[in-house]
């Protein structure tokens, strides 16, 4: 039967089985039901290396209210002091391109004199995100796709450090070869959110025993930042992106132009398969100012049109 | 404990005891068994288990322990204790298992424990299932028990059903069309009631609420009141005052406060309660409350499909009962209503009043009613009903039926082959069968069928499909699920049909998927006859199965032993495979 493989995004998540079931019950709003339509699925979660114990259920997920919102502290980039030079000159070029300088302080009064950069999509928000939030997911951002690309080693818990790349993808990887040995037919896709796609992408171009996948969907990935992508090990050609020995099929990019994470959210002209465009950007409008939140992605009746495409359903 | 059980746990300790671990298996099941057979001797577990079992809406399993409770209470030295009656009257009536319900409550008033709560719960039943004046007769002799026993809170509640035994019988006469002197009366009756508790204790807003409706409805309905009656809009004003100013508004509240704005003639504002009612503010509602609020809602305040204000509202509660487990709806599928399907909101103000969870509740339920457009009545040539049908685009069976609508109904009720109009039920030929399309604009023209293009008879896929004439007012293309739900985790079914040969209706009780094994697939749904032939849904309306039998010994399947109460339809993509072999 069908499955997906899901591995989500920056920041504290709620347990695992949870993720997985709001996730599920998102799409059946977009109109998909996997479980009503025989297909199964599984999540990657490594929000265990990063942080100390799961988000609490109740909260209202990925809201501007939770853990990003008033209230929550900014997090601590005291990580980012003394690097050495290539890992400095990347924390600062990324600090750049999300927007906040190292020296503007936290909290909730500050306000950047120059709020804005003219390639960030911030000008056209409707309803303006403020800046506090915005820059408290840059901060997350940063420190994941840090550790992540640097395979730095990472203590969630006293006693407990990871080497954060090499076991976010054996987790990766273990969770596809379980499912693949579980599959009795039918397409098996990799949807990614936020930072999940930078570990998917990882895991399917580089990582050589890592299985193949039918079907390959990011959304709101930041994939796009030019930073992130110039540091993956090996590194990234734009003319050859395409993850093909490990994506059998199609890839579909899902994104909303208000989403801070997703930079330069269209990516087909970045990942080409030799050297032609065969990625299907989809934009699609999320609402509210919170424009990352997976749940509305996953609610929207376009991204899962394209899942129930990749899925054949 | 009972002799036979020590004599179980004693024949287990010493099998354990000799390593004879085939014999403590033998043991364990047959205690496993006995214990199940004799739950109702203690009355604690009993109450455990039969809340488990109505939680697991297994109706079958229901059935049995009251049956048990009863055979027991028959033998039993002393009256069953009030604690345990209590809860588990209760159980019986949150899940609306109302025949259940006066059956046990009937013998434990006889066995000795009649408390007033019983005896009220026993008349609560019987009102539900109809049995109005012997429910009534129940509350007149209880009314007089709680007043010489004085208790009051009970005697509130009792006086509180003796109206709306008297309002169900003003509303099923009205409904007929029988008018009269006894009729009015009735009514006049059931607002004395009503409006004499909440004029006792003005905190009685569940009174004072159905008194304002009926002096509503006896307005519209032109019925004059003595004097003295209370004052329906200053009453409703009144009581939304209660309500804002309590601090902490029970659940019932909110439907009053919708009911007291229905009355001010504030549609907006009974729009804007529902939603407090139906959402999380609201979630306790279970099934019965919510079933309550849509009975009044419908019968008391004749709201209907035919506003859109009024519509939005009747949704709004139809859609979050059946959000519910158990939630028992048969929901016509008025004009409207389909109006309001077809118009996908654009500019998010209703998503604004409602609340993004209630707004994809909504949404959820008006596609469901656009599937209904899909679905047909199979009649004979005298217009009786035999049957449901549905259509679907002839590409999507078969390629060789581009560009027409086929039918898809059961073999059972429509075949060309002799043996199946011979069996019983018999099938009707395709030239005595006629179709109605329901929830279409020509609701009352009847179609014939053109040529039979695939049968299987009943034994094997007990499936027809037959070509629909170009003028058959089809228009809605159901979706088809390429796989069967997952099984496990309570997943749901849903089934729209004719049942009992009656109007089109949504037949969603405790709608449970059990288990499937191409090409059969088994849930809880009860259908009724005249369902066979309806198209069965996974929970976002993709066609999955024809439904076309039920029983409360199918045979399991995937291997597993025994039986159990089921429906089962044959999986869509059964048929469509078995159509790809014979039509190549």
């Amino acid at each position: 039967m069908p499955h997906v493989t899901f591995i989500h995004g920056i920041a504290n998540k709620p347990p695992k089985d949870k993720l997985l079931e709001a996730w599920n019950s998102e799409l059946e709003v977009g109109g998909l039901s996997l479980a009503g339509e025989g297909v199964t699925s599984s999540m990657v979660y490594w929000a265990d290396v990063m942080y100390p114990e799961p988000q609490a259920v109740e909260a209202s997920y990925e809201s501007v209210d939770d853990a990003l919102g008033t209230g929550a502290e900014d997090d601590d980039l005291a990580w980012a002091e003394g690097l050495d030079g290539e890992e400095q000159a990347f924390v600062n070029a990324m600090r750049e391109r999300l927007g906040f300088d190292k020296d503007s302080p936290d909290g909730e009064d500050f306000e950047p004199a120059t709020p804005t950069d003219e390639d960030q999509p911030v000008r056209f928000e409707a309803i303006p995100l403020p800046w506090f939030i915005k820059r408290r997911a840059m901060k997350r951002l940063l420190k994941d796709v840090y550790f992540y690309l640097f395979n730095r080693t990472f203590s969630p818990r006293p006693g407990e450090s990871y080497r954060v790349q090499t076991h976010i993808r054996k987790l990766f990887v273990d969770q596809l070869k379980a499912d693949a040995a579980a599959n009795d037919g039918g397409p098996h896709v990799v949807v990614s959110h936020s930072m999940g796609t930078v570990i998917s992408y990882d895991c399917l171009k580089n990582v050589a025993d890592c299985p193949s996948v039918q079907g390959y969907m990011t959304v709101g990935s930041p994939l796009g930042i030019s930073e992130v992508h110039d540091n993956f090990k090996p590194k990234y050609h734009a003319k050859d992106a395409f993850p093909s020995a490990r994506v059998l099929g199609r890839w579909v990019n899902v994104y909303d132009r208000l989403d801070p994470v997703a930079f330069d959210p269209r990516i087909a002209n970045d990942s080409k398969k030799g050297g032609e465009e065969v990625i299907r950007d989809q934009k699609v409008r999320n609402s509210g100012k919170w424009r990352h939140s997976s749940y509305k992605y996953y609610g929207q009746e376009k991204l899962c049109d394209h899942l129930r495409s990749l899925l054949e359903l | 404990m009972p002799k036979n059980v020590e004599a179980h746990l004693e024949g287990l300790r010493r099998a354990a005891l000799d390593y004879d671990a085939a014999r403590v298996a033998d043991l364990a099941e047959s205690l496993v068994s006995d214990l199940r057979d004799r739950v109702a001797e203690n009355p604690k577990a009993f109450v455990r288990e039969l809340a488990r079992a109505c939680d697991a809406f297994d109706r079958g399993r229901v059935a049995e322990l009251c049956q048990q409770l009863v055979e027991h209470l028959r033998v039993r030295a002393r009256p069953y204790p009030l604690a345990e009656s209590k809860k588990l009257l209760d159980s019986l009536r949150r899940k609306r298992h109302f025949e259940e319900l006066a059956c046990v409550a009937d013998v434990l008033v006889q066995t000795g424990q009649d408390a007033p709560r019983v005896r009220r719960q026993y008349a609560q039943a019987l009102i539900d299932l109809g049995r109005l004046t012997a429910g009534f007769d129940v509350l007149v002799a209880l009314e007089a028990d709680c007043k010489r026993l004085k208790d009051e809170g009970e005697l509130a509640e009792a006086r509180g059903l003796m109206g709306r035994a008297k309002k169900q019988m003003y509303i099923d006469a009205a409904a007929s069309g029988r008018p009269g002197a006894a009729v009015r009366e009735s009514l006049g009756e059931a607002i004395g009631h009503y409006a004499g508790e909440y004029r006792r204790d003005r905190g009685r807003i569940w009174h004072g609420i159905n008194a304002v409706a009926l002096l509503d409805r006896a307005r519209r309905d032109k019925i004059r009141l003595g004097r003295g009656a209370l004052d329906a809009e200053r009453t409703a004003r009144s009581l939304l005052r209660t309500i804002q100013a309590s601090e902490e508004p029970d659940l019932w509240a909110f439907a009053t406060a919708a009911e007291a704005s229905l009355a001010l003639g504030d549609y907006g504002a009974a729009l804007e309660w529902t939603v407090r009612y139906t959402s999380v503010e609201g979630s306790h509602a279970d099934a019965f409350e919510l079933a309550s609020t849509l009975r009044q809602f419908e019968e008391v305040w004749q709201l209907s499909g035919a506003d859109r204000d009024q519509a939005r509202i009747l949704n709004l509660l139809r859609s979050a009962l059946l959000a519910k487990e158990g939630g028992q709806v048969e929901v016509q599928a008025p004009r409207a209503d389909l109006q309001l399907a077809r118009e996908r909101e654009t500019d998010g103000t209703l998503e604004k009043v409602l609340g993004a969870d209630r707004y994809k509740t909504l949404r959820w339920y008006e596609d469901g009613l656009r599937c209904a457009r899909a679905v047909a009545q199979v009649v004979d040539l005298g217009g009786n009903g035999q049957g449901t049908g549905f259509a679907l685009r002839g590409d999507d069976v078969h390629a060789s039926l581009a560009g027409c609508w086929v039918l898809l109904t059961n073999a059972h009720v429509l075949s060309d082959d002799p043996a199946e109009q011979r069996g019983t039920p018999a099938a009707l030929a395709p030239d005595e069968a006629r179709v109605r399309f329901e929830n279409s604009e020509e609701s009352d023209r009847e179609f014939p069928v053109e040529e039979l293009v695939f049968t299987s008879p009943r034994e094997e896929l007990d499936c027809t499909i037959v070509k629909l004439p170009p003028d058959a007012p089809v228009v809605e293309r159901l979706e088809l699920s390429r796989g069967l739900p997952l099984v496990g985790k309570a997943r749901r079914v849903y089934v729209i049909g004719h049942p009992r040969g009656g109007r089109l209706s949504f037949s969603l009780h405790d709608n449970l998927l059990l288990d499937h094994e191409k090409p059969w697939v088994h849930y809880r749904a009860p259908t009724e006859g005249g369902s066979s032939g309806s198209p069965v849904f996974n929970d976002t309306w993709r066609l999955i199965a024809l439904h076309h039998s039920g029983g409360l010994d199918l045979r399991r399947l995937r291997g597993k032993t025994g039986t159990y109460a089921a429906n089962e339809g044959i999986a869509i993509q059964s048929i469509l495979a078995a159509v790809r072999a014979e039509l190549g």
